[in-house]
């Protein structure tokens, strides 16, 4: 098996995972309850769901310094999601939106 | 493959439009402006065009929907209750729909009688571009084969501004903070990020002559990191009124009507550049017009900006 294959294996599974955890993160923004668990479900999609991508990018890639501007990619979209989710999450709470509670019998 | 996807972002284009036309509320419409601006973006790439695109995603999502954004909250703050009740009407408008028929049968008329295989002026342009040392094609009509039009924007977009400042009380704006979200998690989120955008500013000036990027874009990175800064709390409004900004503001026209000029001097026409010096002339050009850009970005959004019930930003 050359390395090429590996390479090219890893970074399919890559894109799979990557393709999961965006399509959990829409069916979360769009099933669950409040503000607070759809950003939870959000930035998990933003974060693992781009690195996974970046990963599988960055082997295909062919070179370190695309690999190294994908990073940065990745990292700059990662500050933007966390400090964005702060954002609206205190907006929200400032607003006095409650956190959704199970409700229980 | 491809085919199946552009059919799909082409349906979804036109579902997003009509989407931010629905009269479901203010808000959802101006979310569904923003998304449709990241979606023509996507279409922009996929028709090779990403000069446009990152344009597109940069003033028309970015910037435009930051502004619009702001207007929805000063309208849901003057007129508490249901936005859509007070401002919009329901129903269709039988003119405006008449007209955008007729322009849209127009449209699909000229683009039907098309001739099937001409180059038009693809040929001329890659040649002239190859002459004058700017590689990037998008660059080379902006401002040198089409030079006319882009100084007229740049117009507009100056008397824009002016326009917005002169609506608002001169007190009004400068004394206002905006400051209305800070906190030690943007604090530093804006510390790490600024200086990224200033370098990516000053990256797609740069490789503006033979490469996707150029004034627009870098203005628009650059008004976006202004706009972080305001909204943060780390660059007073004041600082809109300031001289330097003020002159930050013209000097993108002024550089480029005095470059406009420079030809005649030699015994050419306008925006005629000698050869030699193109590059050079287009370079500083679009130097000061990213400036000018930034700043007139910036600028629009702190005077347009309404104040919040504390003082900031609603």
């Amino acid at each position: 098996m050359s390395i090429q294959t590996v390479l090219d294996t890893v970074s399919v599974l890559a894109f799979i995972g990557s393709g999961f955890f965006f399509v959990a993160g829409s069916v979360g923004l769009v099933r669950f309850p409040d503000v607070f668990t759809r950003l939870h479900a959000l930035t998990k999609a933003d974060n693992l769901g781009l690195g996974l991508l970046v990963v599988g990018l960055a082997l295909r890639s062919g070179s370190w310094t695309a690999a190294a501007k994908l990073f940065v990619v990745w990292l700059l979209i990662v500050f933007t999601g966390a400090t964005a989710c702060h954002l609206v999450a205190s907006a929200a709470r400032k607003k006095g939106i409650q956190p959704w509670v199970r409700e229980t019998s | 493959m491809m085919l199946v996807f552009d059919i799909i972002l082409m349906g979804v284009i036109v579902w997003i439009a009509l989407g931010s036309l629905s009269p479901r509320g203010v808000y959802k419409s101006v979310v569904m402006f923003v998304v449709f601006g990241l979606f023509m973006a996507l279409g922009w790439v996929r028709l090779g065009a990403p000069d446009v695109a990152l344009a597109e995603a940069a003033i028309g999502a970015g910037v435009t929907g930051v502004i619009l954004l702001d207007a929805a909250g000063h309208l849901r703050q003057r007129t508490p209750g249901p936005i859509l009740e007070r401002h919009v009407r329901r129903g269709v408008a039988p003119l405006p729909l008449l007209a955008s028929v007729i322009v849209f049968f127009v449209l699909a008329l000229l683009v039907v009688n098309l001739p099937a295989e001409a180059d038009g002026l693809a040929p001329l342009m890659t040649a002239g571009a190859e002459d004058s040392g700017i590689k990037n094609v998008v660059t080379a009509v902006l401002l040198d084969f089409r030079g006319y039009d882009t100084l007229l924007e740049i117009a507009v977009l100056m008397l824009a501004t002016v326009a917005v400042f002169s609506l608002r009380d001169a007190p009004d704006i400068l004394g206002r903070r905006l400051a209305g979200f800070a906190g030690p998690l943007l604090d530093s989120f804006t510390r790490i990020v600024t200086p990224f955008m200033l370098v990516i500013a000053g990256h797609l000036v740069w490789i503006g002559s033979s490469e996707p990027g150029g004034a627009f874009q870098a203005g628009a990175v650059l008004g976006a990191a202004g706009i972080l800064l305001a909204l943060s709390g780390f660059a007073s409004p004041r600082w809109a009124g300031r001289r330097v900004v003020r002159l930050s503001l013209t000097m993108g026209l002024l550089v480029f009507i005095a470059i406009a000029l420079y030809p005649l001097f030699l015994g050419g026409t306008l925006l005629q550049y000698p050869d030699e010096t193109r590059k050079t002339l287009i370079l500083a050009m679009e130097t000061w017009l990213t400036l000018s850009i930034g700043a007139s970005l910036v600028s629009l959004f702190i005077a347009s900006a309404s104040p919040g019930p504390d003082g900031g930003v609603a």
